[in-house]
């Protein structure tokens, strides 16, 4: 025994010579950088199963590592990220016993360099809960004030002043749903009946309603609530495939032109999914998932993504997905990052978004993923 | 092609299949296989069907289920037509159309969620003939229509109720 442990402490020396003693650690928490990065993206799990543990995973798409996360409520929808990356708030739904009990709805104000809750204003407890879109809790322009949609199913929206971390106020919309911003003080909603409703804001942030179109939307060929800012116009796809520009310039909102996302030939091919497509200011590019089907796939996941030159309404690439993708999302940068993500599976697809090559895969997410939310970009 | 077929075909050929089981599409097409086996000779779930009715409540390709989009409240308890013990149906929803292939004809069918507790998890069924965005809520699945309870805004399973023909 004594010649085998000798043995042993020989050949620990032999092997570890330099190695020094571990020294005792102390446990502390990690920060982040001030602001968001670039290729940094959150993605935000509704968590179907179990929706009272609503979340968000914050992702370094260029290291593929997950850098923090957020507990939302109920009904988890999106964030609202202030254009400069440095702060955001998180509309949340709790109820005082869990699935039961009084219902509070909040907004919570975060610091993304800590993710721990801040200000958390008491709003009226009628945020709209399904499933998310972009339109249901955007940030205006320039960031004075952030909107969340209410649905009762009376409408309506509350006004939140994001510097202020306070809300200002609930104003109700006549039958008329979401939130599409148009500037800092400007922005329009979809009405039932196929018209858009224009509204502003005052220095306050109180809402006054305007003018409403007269109806703009087919209801054989209804737009999605999936419209796509470009950072100038609203895109609105309808379920066939038809692309709807939005004129807001003026006080009643206008389609500027129409365009199509098929040709004849390929009529059996349409936009689908939850989050449809998504546009790269810098280069002018829209993604689109698209798949093959007929009436009534509007919510089906696209097995390919389409790319358009939207100033020239022409496609420039089709993107072939290994599997299907229910939310597409591309970053704002010189070096953009295509995001895709699909609810039921749990990785993140990173892709070069100017050759549509793969990337990486971030697994062990979700299962529910929605809506992808990469960094803000200023307004112009 | 169903969407269920052409979802279970996408699966088929997913990578990621081996950890799809947990997915809302995995679910329905792990169900697809199961609603072949025998049921048991009395079920709640068969019980709501009316004469002149065929097919099974439990299976996301049900013709109630046209334009349904949750838990299948036939899977957790109640049926097509009834909600889980201890849960309480909204009186507000949407309504889709559907063709029973019994008989040939439209009915206008109510998708009631039942609320109070927290989803059911089982037997996932999206389907989405005739639903409209959320801007026309009535015709709209992607809304959870708890809000109209006393008991809250949870969102259990979802029913499809006949509320009679479409002519």
């Amino acid at each position: 025994m004594k010649t085998f442990t000798a043995l042993a402490a020989l050949c620990l020396a032999t092997a570890a010579p330099a190695l020094a003693q571990l020294q005792p650690e102390e446990l502390k928490k990690e920060s982040l950088a001030e602001t968001m990065q670039p290729h940094w993206v959150w993605l935000n799990d509704i968590s179907f199963d179990r929706m009272l543990d609503g979340r968000a995973y914050l992702v370094d798409a260029d290291s593929g590592q997950m850098l923090g996360m957020i507990s939302s409520g109920y009904g988890h929808g999106i964030l609202m990220l202030a254009e400069d990356g440095k702060s955001f708030a998180v509309p949340s739904t709790f109820l005082a016993r869990g699935t039961r009990g009084e219902r509070t709805d909040v907004v919570t104000f975060y610091k993304t360099s800590d993710l721990t809750p801040g200000a958390e204003p008491v709003i009226p407890a009628k945020r709209y809960n399904g499933m998310p879109f972009q339109s249901v809790s955007p940030v205006m322009p320039g960031g004075r004030f952030g909107l969340v949609y209410n649905f009762t199913p009376e409408q309506s929206v509350t006004v939140i002043d994001m510097q202020a971390q306070k809300m200002v106020g609930e104003y109700a919309t006549s039958g008329c749903s979401l939130i599409y911003p148009t500037g800092p003080s400007k922005f329009f909603l979809i009405c039932g009946d196929g018209a858009l409703q224009s509204a502003t804001l005052d220095a306050e942030g109180k809402v006054t309603l305007g003018k409403t179109s007269k109806k703009l939307f087919a209801d054989d060929d209804p737009v999605t609530e999936k419209g796509v800012w470009t950072g100038s116009q609203w895109l609105f796809f309808t379920y066939s495939g038809k692309v709807h520009v939005i004129d807001h310039s003026k006080d009643v909102p206008a389609i500027a032109k129409s365009w199509s996302l098929t040709t004849p030939a390929e009529k059996d091919w349409r936009p689908g999914a939850l989050q449809a497509a998504a546009y790269h200011r810098g280069t002018g590019r829209l993604y689109v998932l698209m798949h093959q089907g007929g009436p009534d796939t509007h919510k089906d996941p696209g097995t390919e993504i389409w790319v358009y030159d939207v100033a020239r309404q022409t496609r420039i690439e089709r993107i072939a997905l290994e599997t299907p993708a229910l939310s597409v999302a591309v970053s704002q940068d010189d070096k953009p990052l295509l995001y895709t993500t699909m609810m039921g599976e749990t990785d993140l697809k990173v892709r070069d978004a100017l050759t549509g090559k793969l990337i990486r895969k971030i697994d062990g997410f979700g299962p529910t993923m929605t809506i992808i939310q990469p960094a803000p970009v200023p307004a112009k | 092609m169903t969407r269920l077929d052409r979802i279970m075909e996408r699966m088929s050929r997913s990578t990621a299949r081996g950890i799809s089981r947990r997915s809302f599409f995995g679910r329905a097409t792990a169900f697809g296989f199961a609603a072949a086996m025998p049921l048991l000779p009395v079920s709640r779930a068969n019980a709501a069907q009316q004469p002149g009715e065929t097919g099974d409540p439990q299976s996301c390709d049900y013709w109630r289920y046209c334009a349904i989009d949750g838990f299948l409240c036939s899977c957790c308890g109640g049926s097509t037509s009834s909600c889980p013990p201890g849960t309480e149906p909204s009186p507000i929803t949407w309504v889709g159309t559907c063709r029973n292939p019994a008989d040939g004809k439209d009915y206008v069918i109510s998708y009631n969620d039942c609320c109070g507790k927290s989803g059911c998890g089982r037997c996932m069924c999206n389907r989405n003939e005739g639903d409209k965005p959320i801007h026309q809520p009535s015709g709209s699945n992607d809304i959870n229509w708890c809000l109209g309870t006393q008991v809250g805004m949870i969102y259990n399973c979802s029913t499809a109720v006949v509320l009679g023909a479409a002519d």
